[in-house]
């Protein structure tokens, strides 16, 4: 005996057609609840990234404070990466995101997200509870206090000339949609309180350089 | 007669319309129950000109059992030209399965796995990864491993003569940006003593810098 499947609304689910018989499903987002989905894009301000910064600076922050809720973090990429009038030494670039645990203290400079009733992706979910998103503007932002993994989760490795006004990277991936896990394994990479994501560039010296990144993510009660 | 299917927490699914009469579905990654999911990312140092046609210049080993890893993908994150310049020619970067992996590979630098690192969720297990390691300036050391006859993914590419340039941006050796994109989701499973290696031919002179990235998860069984 055959029997129709019901949605919660009455309405009843249909099969496809006769050659492969296959049920239809529409994909949604991970349910919100009374939380939300977020994305934002931020940038250093117009090619203000000075000259000599030391390996391993840290230009990008996302720190998550709340509990018990939780943040899922969907995608992070490198918007663009260009130089300006001061050209670079010719050398190797390297720019990274990592996990941060244990982030007990906020890092500091840059300019923070106005998350206030901003960057949600409908008007109907609430302000983020995202802790601070931090962007450099021209130097290193300092890092607070925090535990960061031994290793990156995503890395872009390429080499910097010396021209200047040039555009050295376009939107790259360092996490998620555009990226490893895409169509396979959706493995949203899941912040509790006090954890967080912190991008970090080495470059060569002499040249100033401007960056943007965007980071997308979801804030539900369970995951 | 129609029926409801209710969730373990009680809720009903619903269908999204009367257009298409689409079940709704939210995509969740692989149960990895006890263990968890990872990612790791690392990066060589300046490597020297003269490397061996099909070096292996990246090693991801497991050895765990009856544990098993599901690689999702694999992925160069950059192959970046130095002031020491190539002879211009073609180079290949190779993704290859290893099997019977009784002695693990020599040199280079290996990822620090305890504790937390590399957790996707805090919460997670820590990695049972055997190894992963990245070359610093010269070719891995093999171990002992059999490889499989062909790779599983590739990037052909010419290499030229001027001076520090990118010769690949992130380019997928295995998964998101390579054949199971968005179709068929098979991940590379990984038993005790199996792994990925990726190799490297290039033209000679040159020195040059290369990332890699490995996800993965580790589960009971699949």
């Amino acid at each position: 005996m055959a029997i129709l499947i019901q949605g919660y609304s009455g309405v009843a689910m249909d099969v496809d057609g006769f050659t492969y018989r296959p049920m239809r499903v529409t994909i949604r987002p991970l349910d919100y609840g009374s939380l939300g989905q977020y994305r934002i894009s931020t940038w250093e301000g117009g090619g203000t990234m000075a000259a000599g910064l030391a390996a391993n600076s840290e230009i990008y922050q996302v720190r998550w404070v709340s509990t018990p809720q939780l943040a899922v973090v969907w995608g992070v990429q490198l918007d663009t990466f260009f130089s300006v009038g001061t050209g670079f030494t010719a050398g190797f670039a390297n720019i990274t995101l990592t996990i941060a645990r244990s982030w007990t203290v906020d890092g500091s400079g840059g300019a923070t997200a106005n998350l206030t009733n901003n960057n949600m992706l409908r008007t109907s979910m609430p302000s983020s509870l995202m802790g601070a998103i931090r962007t450099s503007t021209g130097t290193a932002l300092t890092a607070g206090t925090k535990t960061l993994d031994a290793q990156p989760v995503g890395r872009l490795a390429f080499s910097v000339g010396t021209a200047t006004y040039t555009q050295i990277t376009g939107q790259l991936s360092l996490y998620g949609a555009s990226s490893l896990e895409d169509g396979g394994n959706p493995a949203g990479l899941v912040l509790a309180q006090n954890e967080g994501l912190v991008m970090r560039a080495t470059v060569p010296a002499t040249g100033v350089w401007g960056f943007s990144v965007g980071f997308a993510w979801s804030e539900v009660t369970a995951y | 007669m129609s029926i409801q299917i209710q969730g373990y927490g009680g809720v009903v699914a619903e269908v999204d319309g009367s257009v298409y009469r689409a079940l709704r579905v939210t995509l969740r990654p692989v149960d990895y129950g006890s263990l968890g999911q990872y990612r790791c990312s690392l990066l060589s140092g300046t490597m020297a000109a003269g490397l061996g046609a099909a070096s292996q210049v990246f090693q991801v080993r497991w050895t765990s059992t009856p544990q098993l890893a599901l690689i999702w993908g694999v992925s160069i994150d950059g192959l970046s030209g130095s002031a020491t310049t190539f002879t211009a020619g073609f180079a290949l970067f190779n993704l290859v399965v290893a099997r019977s992996w009784t002695a693990d590979g020599t040199g280079g630098s290996t990822a620090t796995l305890t504790g937390n690192n590399q957790k996707l969720r805090t919460s997670m297990g820590t990695s049972l990864m055997g190894t992963i390691r990245i070359a610093s300036t010269a070719a891995l050391g093999a171990g002992t491993s059999t490889l499989d006859g062909q790779s599983e993914g590739q990037i052909s590419f010419s290499i030229g003569t001027t001076a520090n340039v990118n010769y690949l941006l992130q380019t997928g050796l295995y998964g998101a940006s390579s054949l199971e994109d968005g179709g068929n989701p098979a991940p590379i499973v990984l038993a005790q003593n199996e792994g990925v290696v990726a190799r490297a031919t290039v033209p000679a002179t040159g020195t040059w810098q290369f990332g890699m990235t490995v996800a993965w998860s580790e589960v009971a069984s699949y």
